[in-house]
């Protein structure tokens, strides 16, 4: 096939929404069988053109062409659908209840007669999957998959319907290093089999490894368009994304290990994580590496006493700490940050003042009643110096960009001056120039004498900025690094150990 | 595109029930002349303070993302005891009996929901039923009448032209709007209903916020129950039927989301205004007591169709 032939050209688009210019002319043309980037901070206009394409928004000029051929109107998401465009989103739309190959073939399932013809629809399934490289049991219900495998089945699905462009948005949000290079190899496949992918990322790193060519969106313009990945760098892409030159890509960590903060004794919780010691010293930031179900997260938690460990010693400050109660653990002088900002983070209708006051409430009592001055006033400040983006203190923090909004969740730690703080992936899902900005914060943090917890799936992060770094496996410590041995090999090395066989492997009987 | 949509959206929030309001007093003032009268409205706040001061509790429990069906029949209960010591002539131990008895019916929704964590929905559900069984049981079913006079002052009773209830519902409106928007228990209810999980990583007592909730519904329940026994001057096993869903209508309409997190005690107000002109204009108009009712079934759901759009109005700006 012609190498050169578009399968999409969307050419100068531009949306208005009142008081915003979204798109401004931007212009995105992507070939048939290639990988194709796009990129651009928060804010800048891709979910928007997206929205064009999927003919969720009308664009107010431009035009878009798809095989050839000009869309216009209002398009059903059926048509969309069938006309060969699918998109697998960042939340993932499945049926846990249901077996894979219903997922698969969900709203098209073969019949034989008025039954559903499951014999077939699992075999055909079964096809799919072995040529896109996927090794799983159509039979199995969903909800047995990790957030992955999931994922696969969705992109299955896509290519099962007929998709000819598929977009994914952010995949690699939520699934660890190992299961990124499951996902390339499907993508791999797609290309090879002349579908075209546009691919959303925040991950520099798999820019490089997967795409063909990239165009980059800033404020609503597309400031590079169609560049083929061999013309650039590194440090051209990142500079073509926030505009300027970034020159570190993490601060530097100078902060000096003092004495110990807390000490964590053989905490165990049966089918999370066993035997678990370790401590953390002021002055340091402590990266806690592993897979994604290796019971990072679950440890952490119980350690801030979300859940209760079933045995097991902490001490803060060389005091016992009673397990089971966050309000204990704050009053102790912890504070966590979740993994999952929107879900268990964010009062998403509340004010950012409020958002920020939450947990100090009883600081801001004049009398019985909360004074508004003072929550003002605590707020303003980490607004302040934490450069939260905000039109006012007022502003309902759903509508804050995710960068900051996670500022919004440290300055509510923050403005408690806690002595341990405990952040999980703290900066998940959010654009390069804030991550370097909330990294500088928790280095700052562990200068001024503070003791840092962080874990995180992202292993530049760990490696870039961690005083020493834990790694787990299989519920358990497989090992722990600091100073020089702090590299990547050495991190997977140790995440690899011990691993238990995560869901979703299939095994050899059950496949056919 | 999302400081328009939040100002518009915002706005119909905000001042849209108000709007409502308006138009309907505009309607029936058309159609009933003597609808827009001083008479007609200390009438109409008289008969709102009832289900008025029932949905103040009602909105701190919706707040939190929770519902309470059972305030009818705990009024009906606390009435009869209420009833017997008014007819003893002991006002004091009355109201004092009222007030604890709902309190108690509360204290036991509140204190179950937040113990065992079941759907505050089949709760109270088994309150109502309870709390009306024990109503009847009081008496065996016959209605205590004839209270003492002073006691009838309570819900008959003006200082100057202002009625008594109505004095009493505009004290409860004040506090029950400071505690929820000036304390830090108010906003701890908003936390709850807007994040449960977040709240509770940020330190808030989430079982024990819910379980007082829960308690101050009861004591509202209470003190609407007093006044109800007075106006009809007789405790009946069978008042208060259907209560909650005024209250619960005026709680919704005022804005206040059925998700939890959104709300407010001026919004229940108007809301309770609402439903009083509605129920007031009805009937001077000669509209029989049984469309009337369809007419309300008709307003439960237009009111929570307006709720889903809002919540997807904030849903599509997430």
């Amino acid at each position: 096939m012609d190498k050169n032939k578009y399968i999409l050209e969307m050419k100068e688009i531009t949306k208005e929404f009142p008081g915003v210019l979204a798109l401004d002319k931007v212009s995105l043309k992507v070939r048939e069988g290639e990988v194709h980037a796009l990129l651009g901070e928060n804010g800048a206009g891709k979910s928007t053109l997206m929205k064009v394409l999927m003919s969720i928004y009308p664009p107010d000029a431009g035009e878009v062409y798809f095989m050839n051929e000009k869309r216009s109107g209002h398009l059903s998401v059926k048509k969309v659908l069938e006309d060969g465009i699918s998109m697998i989103h960042q939340e993932l739309a499945a049926v846990p209840e249901m077996t894979i190959a219903d997922n698969v073939y969900m709203n098209r399932m073969p019949h034989k007669g008025v039954f559903v013809d499951e014999k077939t629809m699992n075999e055909e399934t079964l096809k799919l999957f072995c040529s896109i490289g996927l090794e799983i049991d159509p039979k199995w219900k969903m909800k047995e998959l990790t957030t992955s495998y999931v994922q696969m089945v969705e992109i299955a699905r896509a290519v099962s319907a007929g998709a000819k462009l598929i977009i994914m948005d952010e995949p690699t949000s939520a699934i660890t290093e190992q299961e990124v290079d499951m996902l390339f190899q499907v993508i791999r496949k797609l290309r090879e089999e002349k579908k075209s992918i546009i691919y959303i990322t925040h991950k520099m790193d798999e820019i490089f490894q997967i795409a063909d060519t990239v165009t980059v969106l800033r404020d609503g313009q597309s400031v590079a368009s169609s560049i083929p990945i061999g013309e650039l760098d590194y440090q051209s892409l990142i500079g073509l994304m926030v505009g300027r030159e970034i020159t570190q890509m993490f601060p530097e960590n100078t902060a000096v290990p003092g004495e110990v903060a807390m000490k964590v004794e053989h905490l165990s919780k049966a089918g999370e994580f066993q035997d678990i010691s370790f401590e953390v010293r002021r002055g340091e930031i402590l990266g806690i590496a592993g897979m994604m179900g290796a019971g990072r997260s679950e440890l952490m938690s119980a350690v801030f006493g979300i859940t209760k460990p079933d045995s097991g010693e902490i001490t803060v400050h060389g005091e016992k700490l009673r397990q089971g109660d966050p309000r204990e653990s704050i009053r102790r002088g912890m504070a966590m940050l979740t993994e999952d900002r929107k879900g268990t983070g964010l009062f998403l209708g509340m004010s950012i003042t409020d958002n920020i006051v939450m947990p100090s409430l009883r600081q801001v009592k004049k009398a019985l009643f909360l004074s508004r001055k003072r929550m003002d006033e605590i707020a303003d400040g980490q607004v302040k110096s934490l450069l939260i983006k905000t039109a006012g203190l007022g502003v309902q923090s759903k509508n804050l960009s995710g960068g900051n909004q996670q500022k919004v969740l440290l300055g509510r730690w923050l403005c408690r001056q806690p002595e341990i703080l405990i952040v999980d992936e703290p900066t998940r899902g959010i654009d390069v120039g804030a991550k370097y900005e909330i990294h500088k914060i928790l280095c700052d943090l562990a200068k001024s004498g503070k003791a840092v917890i962080m874990i995180s799936s992202e292993m530049p992060e760990v490696v870039g900025i961690s005083s020493r770094v834990l790694v787990i496996s299989g519920g358990r410590i497989t090992g722990e690094l600091t100073g020089d041995e702090i590299k990547q090999e050495n991190i997977m090395e140790y995440a690899a150990k011990l691993e238990k066989e995560p869901k979703g492997m299939v095994k050899d009987e059950e496949l056919i | 595109m999302k400081n328009l949509s939040r100002g518009i959206t915002g706005r119909i929030g905000k001042f849209g029930t108000l709007l409502v309001l308006l138009l309907i007093i505009v309607i029936l003032s058309i159609a009933e002349p003597n609808f827009l009268s001083l008479k007609n409205f200390t009438n109409i706040m008289r008969q709102v303070s009832v289900t008025g001061i029932i949905s103040f509790g009602m909105t701190m429990v919706i707040i939190t993302g929770g519902i309470d069906l059972s305030p009818g029949s705990t009024l009906a209960f606390a009435g009869m005891v209420i009833a017997i010591f008014a007819s003893a002539g002991n006002n004091i131990a009355a109201a004092l009996s009222g007030i604890g008895i709902a309190l108690l019916c509360g204290v036991i929704n509140g204190g179950v929901i937040a113990v065992t964590g079941i759907p505050p929905f089949i709760m109270t559900l088994g309150m109502q039923l309870m709390a009306r069984g024990a109503a009847n049981i009081v008496t065996g079913g016959f209605p205590i009448t004839n209270l003492n006079d002073t006691f009838r002052q309570i819900g008959g009773g003006s200082v100057g032209i202002i009625p008594i209830p109505i004095i009493i519902y505009a004290v409860l409106a004040v506090l029950s709007h400071l505690i929820l928007a000036k304390t830090a228990f108010g906003k701890s209810v908003y936390a709850i209903g807007g994040n449960k999980e977040a709240a509770h990583l940020c330190g808030i007592n989430v079982k024990l916020i819910t379980f007082l909730v829960y308690a101050y519904m009861g004591i509202m329940t209470g003190i609407a129950a007093i006044i109800l026994t007075s106006r009809v001057n007789a405790g009946n096993a069978s008042v208060g039927v259907n209560y909650e869903f005024d209250a619960i209508i005026a709680t919704v309409i005022g804005g206040t989301s059925l998700a939890g997190g959104i709300g407010t005690i001026f919004g229940c107000i108007i809301g309770a205004l609402v439903v009083g002109c509605i129920d007031s204009g009805l009937t001077m108009l000669g509209v029989s007591a049984f469309y009337q009712q369809i007419f309300k079934g008709a307003l439960i759901i237009v009111s929570v169709i307006l709720d889903t759009y809002r919540s997807k109005a904030v849903k599509i700006r997430k």
